[in-house]
């Protein structure tokens, strides 16, 4: 009995009895190099708004004291502030300085038709350092 | 003659299981929603963005290439396709639909600019600007 026992041990033991893994191996380490060959920097997006009114939105409060509109012109030579021509670094500066007044100024930013749409995401990449949030994007019309 | 002792194996039983689990790994965090990001399309800088959280499944992303070319996933269009997508799309979800526009840095705004007005005029309200933060690590 013990000696039937022992016999039947041996035979599940061997290596012809059992599956054969060394293929499934193979194609698991093929998978890792394909995918570690393939692996490419996740790059990190963001999202900037472009303001348009809900329709379901309430109307806002008129507020006590409309503050001013400041104007930024968008073009394919540059940008003007109030109509002063500026460079990208003047730009920021003084949108430094307006949202240290106060982060609820009205920014109307129009962008004309022949500006490339970088320089647009610029500006509202100024915005966003600035957290200038109350803005507007118009068409400038040529 | 003196008789060998054999060699003892490699047991491959724990490198089997690592190789197995960085499979998983690699195959959950595998992107596949490559295909809305054309790659034809460079994006500008806003190093000082909001990264993109949780976004809404909903979301149509819409490259638009240095030349004015609308590609929304694999599918090139011309305006008026773009028109009549995104009325269906109102049709069927409503106006809180959110767009992305993909914009390449040096495509004229005129053709973003058609875009948005194809948006307002189904009204679709949440319009987005795609920018890049960072490369990745």
């Amino acid at each position: 009995m013990a000696r039937r026992k022992r016999g039947r041990k041996r035979r599940l033991d061997d290596d012809d009895g059992g599956i054969p893994v060394t293929p499934m191996i193979d194609v698991v380490f093929l998978l890792l190099i394909y995918f570690i060959a393939t692996l490419e920097p996740i790059p990190i997006f963001a999202h900037l708004n472009v303001y348009t009114p809900s329709p379901d939105a309430p109307p806002k409060e008129k507020p006590v004291d409309p503050p001013s509109l400041i104007r930024i012109e968008v073009h394919a030579e540059g940008y003007t502030f109030d109509g002063v021509p500026v460079t990208d670094r003047q730009l920021d500066g003084f949108l430094g300085t307006l949202a240290r007044a106060s982060k609820t100024q009205s920014v109307l930013i129009m962008c004309s038709m022949d500006a490339p749409h970088g320089k647009l995401v610029k500006v509202l990449n100024f915005c966003a350092r600035h957290e200038l949030e109350n803005l507007s994007i118009m068409d400038a019309k040529r | 003659m003196r008789k060998q002792k054999p060699l003892p194996g490699v047991n491959m039983t724990p490198m089997i299981d690592v190789v197995f689990l960085i499979i998983i790994f690699f195959i959950c965090t595998m992107d596949l929603e490559k295909d809305k990001f054309d790659e034809a399309v460079t994006l500008e800088w806003a190093r000082n963005a909001q990264a993109v959280g949780q976004e809404d499944p909903l979301t149509v992303t819409v490259n638009v290439r240095k030349d004015g070319t609308i590609k929304i996933g694999k599918r090139f269009m011309s305006p008026r396709t773009f028109q009549a997508v995104m009325q269906k799309t109102v049709n069927r979800y409503g106006t809180g639909v959110p767009v992305v526009i993909r914009g390449d840095l040096n495509v004229l705004h005129e053709h973003i600019s058609r875009l948005t007005e194809v948006c307002k005029g189904v009204g679709i309200w949440k319009v987005k600007f795609a920018a890049i933060i960072s490369e990745g690590e």
